[in-house]
């Protein structure tokens, strides 16, 4: 590990699929032998668990190897093995042949003022939490999703409403943009910080609570008001035109697939989804409604932001 | 091809018959999907013919293919401003569903700009918090209405509900068939939750929110034919033209009633309206000042990231931004005089230097200049570099009873510890050179704070982007002001268009000079063939100039020589905007020397000496004039001209001549004519 910064392309260089595989090696491997058609298991699912500010280099790197230092332009890359992880990392030891700690990147192109939140992953310029600027380019996590098809390709949960800031800010609710996730330039994915919209949205075609249920149902019924509106607007155009609308009426007929599939779930849903209770307003309640999702085989990815002081930062 | 020899060549008939079978063919292709692609690609405008366009030859009459045009990003904030106020934070969790594009040049064309499944994912999202913050905190008096009565409500008050959401986000009111399907929408929701009016209600306005007409906007020509089988657009269809062509909002009661009157018919009706919104400066237009933004590109300088350290500032960003703030007043400004606006944008040898802005009263600066000498005096003996944050009590009234100013400020602006360690440095600076301080660094009054983009302590770096620095510019109270004629002039020269045409390290000679060759000279540059790897060599004891001898070659030059003799002359400034005799690297000197050449007008080409003489000379020029209203004329009617669209130019370049280069007589023109007003070819159905 290094603490000087490096630049991605530097880092890409050394770790090709042929030649450095080692750091990444396990996902690497497997991902090659998907390719090859040989493998067996490969995870269908993703995690991405992102801790924000309030992290420094020193505690995510072991002992051992603080103060060692790349020499020239290529990475330091050293085994874990024989390496006791860190005290914030300590639960993932009986991980760690499966564990890569990367450190390092350049962050000076995503600097926007005092912090760049989230740029970083997106590789932009991320003014502040609610106004994230604009991606550059799709998030390896999106990249992720669209390979393995599931009715949620991605789903996005924010713990406690909040990535960084004061415990005297008012917290926010409902969807958020922290700007961690996109699914092309200038296309970013939302974050859900309400436990009880999360839940509505994902089991409430099968489940939850009679509101929720109700609400899901009218939902439904709107997609196909609104397509009958888009077809009579149609026959209305000149027909080089009609392309447009075609196009945003594709937009609903694929909602509605979603939602037809999710249907043919409803069992596995009903016994994978947690009971909804207040404690959906706990803490913890994103917790419960991410594994729950896992459960159910939603989806293949989910990614979970955490706030810097909360307790049960556990992962 | 046939031989030379008279007696074998085609006669007079047959030369007619064959032009006129092509004729024919490439009016298929015009309408083939080839043919509308390219119609929609800005890139391709420069291929119609320039000299045919205003030949006055042309006699077919103007008009534009009917269409759908996808919602402008800038209207939908609009309009979601409207809904959630100054609920900052509802506000700012209801993201852009229609994205546009962010080429340099013009994006808003009606032509390849869809509504997919991002866009309804997006607009389902922001509905959802739309209809919630409807009902729950910001709630009108007809839904109250509703949701407070006991029992489901009358058909009337039904499609009050519809009225009022149909306005709100499909910007217009509903026709009765639209009325009576969404009431009976909205009813029957009710119906089908059990009798849950709120559920109901909630449905049926989401649904308004993602009706087909909030997302595109119909420019079908729906009003009468005329005699050459062209459809004028319906009145409703004007209302939103013209509203939208100078401001992102709907149209107003004004607008409104002139078309349900029948008063939007004829183009002098269209005209009255247009200069009336035109004159009312309390009627926002954002739409101009974005159309020279697009048009010069330099609001892109932000973008170019640059390593700061090469500035000595820690924060680049803001020092880009200031410039393009800057560039913007000096467009701001000439479009207020409005008189020969191009040549003046190409060529003023005046400029905005720490500014506070075009409203500001000459009267009023001086005596903020005051009030500014009290607070330095006030303060110079006493101990402000060890202020805390929050100045003590009799502190604060002590600076009020400075001067007026300072007793006006609202409690969030009030004088602190901070803000005194801020200014203190810079006014020291300042005064001890017997220099006027810029205003623009000190937020005196209230709601300055969102216009005043350079309030903190090192953004005074951008200075050197023109070549000034801190401890000598006297900042004058009038401006904008003479900078430096022998070299800077126009936007052209300014640091902004500088920097969004230069490279991360390096100033780029091909970019600046094949826009000018783009835009001023309506010519075309070929695409960089897919065999070349264009990479410029590096070499320490060379200018950029001398390294980019490889473009000589016979294959690049064919190219190149549109671009380069053009760019050379900006090499007198750096990748920042800083004039220079030096070349850093190398230690040569720049050589700043261009040529005009095959412009199309023998009277414009010849040999430059630097870019000042290049910019004066193309101020001049009719052609350059011409090339910017074929540009404006793209932006305004969202496609690329056609040769039909001849007339309209002719007479745009006309009313803009004939008025001593105003914009706003062009624009009228522009927005009054055929092209503007009449549908044509693409039978339905």
């Amino acid at each position: 590990m290094n603490s000087q910064s490096t630049s991605r392309r530097a880092f890409l260089k050394h770790f090709s699929f042929g030649s450095g595989g080692a750091l990444l090696s396990p996902l690497l491997g497997q991902l090659a032998s998907a390719a090859d058609g040989t493998a067996s298991a490969f995870p269908q699912r993703f995690v991405f668990l992102v801790k924000s500010s309030g992290l420094t280099p020193k505690a995510i790197t072991p002992e051992l190897l603080r103060g060692k230092k790349a020499t020239g332009s290529a990475p330091l890359r050293v085994s874990l093995k024989g390496v006791t992880l860190p005290d914030s990392l300590r639960a993932l030891e009986s991980f760690k042949d499966q564990l890569a700690i990367v450190q390092g990147f350049s962050g000076k192109m995503c600097l926007a003022g005092h912090t760049s939140y989230f740029g970083a992953m997106g590789v932009h310029a991320s003014p502040s939490e609610t106004s994230s600027g604009r991606p550059l380019r799709a998030t390896i996590d999106t990249r992720l999703s669209s390979q393995y098809s599931s009715p949620f390709g991605h789903v996005g949960l924010a713990l406690r409403g909040r990535a960084v800031g004061g415990a005297g800010d008012p917290i926010p609710q409902g969807t958020l943009y922290p700007g961690l996730s996109a699914l092309a330039p200038g296309r970013e994915l939302p974050y859900q910080a309400s436990p009880d919209q999360a839940f509505d949205q994902l089991f409430g075609s099968a489940i939850g609570s009679k509101k929720g249920r109700k609400r899901y149902d009218l939902e439904t019924g709107m997609l196909d008001f609104l397509s009958d509106d888009i077809k009579q607007l149609r026959n209305k155009v000149p027909s080089a035109e009609q392309d447009k609308l075609s196009h945003y009426l594709l937009a609903f007929e694929e909602l509605q697939e979603r939602r037809k599939k999710l249907l043919t779930m409803s069992e596995a849903i009903r016994n994978g989804a947690p009971k909804l209770t207040e404690k959906f307003s706990s803490q913890l309640g994103i917790d419960r409604i991410g594994i729950s999702l896992h459960a159910c085989g939603f989806m293949s990815h989910h990614r979970v932001e955490q706030r810097r002081d909360d307790p049960h930062g556990q992962p | 091809m046939p031989p030379e020899d008279a007696k074998h060549q085609p006669d007079e008939a047959q030369r007619a018959s064959i032009i006129s079978w092509l004729g024919k063919e490439l009016e298929k292709a015009r309408s083939s999907p080839r043919g509308r692609h390219l119609l929609g690609q800005f890139s391709f405008g420069n291929q119609v013919d320039h000299d045919a366009l205003f030949s006055g030859k042309i006699k077919k009459l103007p008009f534009s293919p009917p269409r759908l045009w996808r919602m402008n990003p800038n209207i939908y904030d609009r309009t979601k401003k409207r809904i959630f106020k100054d609920h900052w934070m509802e506000l700012r969790k209801a993201r852009q569903p229609f994205s546009l594009e962010q080429r340099p040049g013009i994006n808003d064309y009606s032509e390849g700009l869809f509504a997919d499944s991002a866009t309804l994912e997006t607009l389902l999202l922001n509905a959802r918090g739309i209809v919630e913050h409807q009902l729950n905190r910001d709630i009108p008096l007809i839904f109250r209405t509703i949701l407070e009565s006991d029992g489901p409500p009358t058909p009337e008050q039904a499609e009050a509900a519809v009225r009022f959401q149909f306005k709100t986000l499909v910007l217009r009111p509903p026709s009765a068939k639209e009325l009576a399907r969404y009431r009976d929408y909205f009813l029957q929701s009710i119906k089908e939750s059990g009798g849950d009016v709120r559920a109901g209600l909630e449905v049926c306005l989401k649904a308004i929110a993602l009706n087909p007409e909030a997302v595109y906007r119909m420019e079908l020509g729906l009003g009468l034919q005329d005699d050459h089988g062209r459809t004028i657009l319906s009145d409703n269809e004007l209302a939103f033209a013209i509203a939208f062509s100078l401001t992102d909002d709907p149209p107003n009661q004004t607008l409104w009633s002139a078309a349900r009157s029948g008063n939007l018919g004829n183009p002098e009706q269209i005209q009255t309206q247009l200069e009336r919104i035109l004159k009312n400066p309390k009627i926002a237009k954002p739409k101009l000042l974005r159309f020279f933004r697009e048009f010069f590109g330099y609001h892109r300088a932000p973008r170019v990231f640059k390593d700061a350290k090469r500035f000595k500032n820690y924060d680049w960003g803001i020092v880009a931004n200031q410039l393009v703030h800057e560039a913007d007043l000096l467009v701001l400004h000439t479009l207020k005089q409005d008189r020969d606006v191009l040549r003046q944008l190409i060529t003023t040898e005046k400029y905005f230097v720490g500014h506070i802005g075009l409203e500001a009263d000459p009267k009023n600066l001086e005596q903020r200049l005051i009030a500014l000498r009290r607070l330095y005096d006030y303060w110079k003996e006493k101990p402000w570099k060890k202020l805390e944050y929050e100045l003590e009590a009799k502190v604060r009234t002590e600076i009020e009873r400075l001067h007026p100013y300072f007793e006006v400020q609202p409690m969030k602006h009030r004088m602190s510890g901070g803000l005194i360690k801020d200014y203190m440095p810079y006014l020291t600076i300042c005064y001890e050179n017997g220099l006027r301080p810029m205003l623009a660094q000190f937020i005196l009054m209230e709601g300055e704070r969102e216009r005043n983009l350079t309030s903190a302590h090192d953004q005074r770096f951008f200075l050197s982007a023109y070549n000034l620095s801190v401890d000598q510019f006297d900042c004058p109270i009038e401006q904008p002001f003479e900078l430096n004629k022998e070299q800077r002039v126009g936007l052209l020269t300014h640091p902004s268009w500088l920097i969004a045409h230069s490279k991360n390290t390096d100033t780029n000679p091909i970019t600046r000079g094949k826009w000018i060759r783009e835009r001023l000279l309506a010519g075309h540059v070929p695409d960089v063939p897919i065999t070349v790897d264009a990479v410029v060599p590096e070499d320490p004891h060379k200018t950029l100039r001398e390294r980019f001898r490889a473009t000589r070659q016979q294959e690049c030059w064919r190219c190149h020589k549109k671009m380069n003799p053009l760019g050379m002359t900006f090499e007198a400034y750096d990748d920042f905007g800083r004039f220079r005799t030096i070349d850093k690297a190398s230690g040569k000197p720049i050589d700043s020397r261009g040529l005009l050449d095959s412009t199309g007008v023998a009277s414009l080409d010849g040999k430059v000496e630097n870019a000042v003489e290049l910019m004066k000379r193309l101020g001049q020029s009719d052609r350059v004039r011409q090339s910017f209203i074929r540009h404006a004329f793209r932006y305004w009617m969202g496609r690329n001209e056609m040769l039909s669209d001849s007339a309209t130019l002719i007479a745009a370049d006309e009313a803009y001549v004939k008025s001593g280069g105003s914009f706003q007589a062009m624009l009228v023109s522009l927005l009054s004519s055929d092209s503007f007003i009449f549908r044509k070819g693409r039978a339905k159905q």
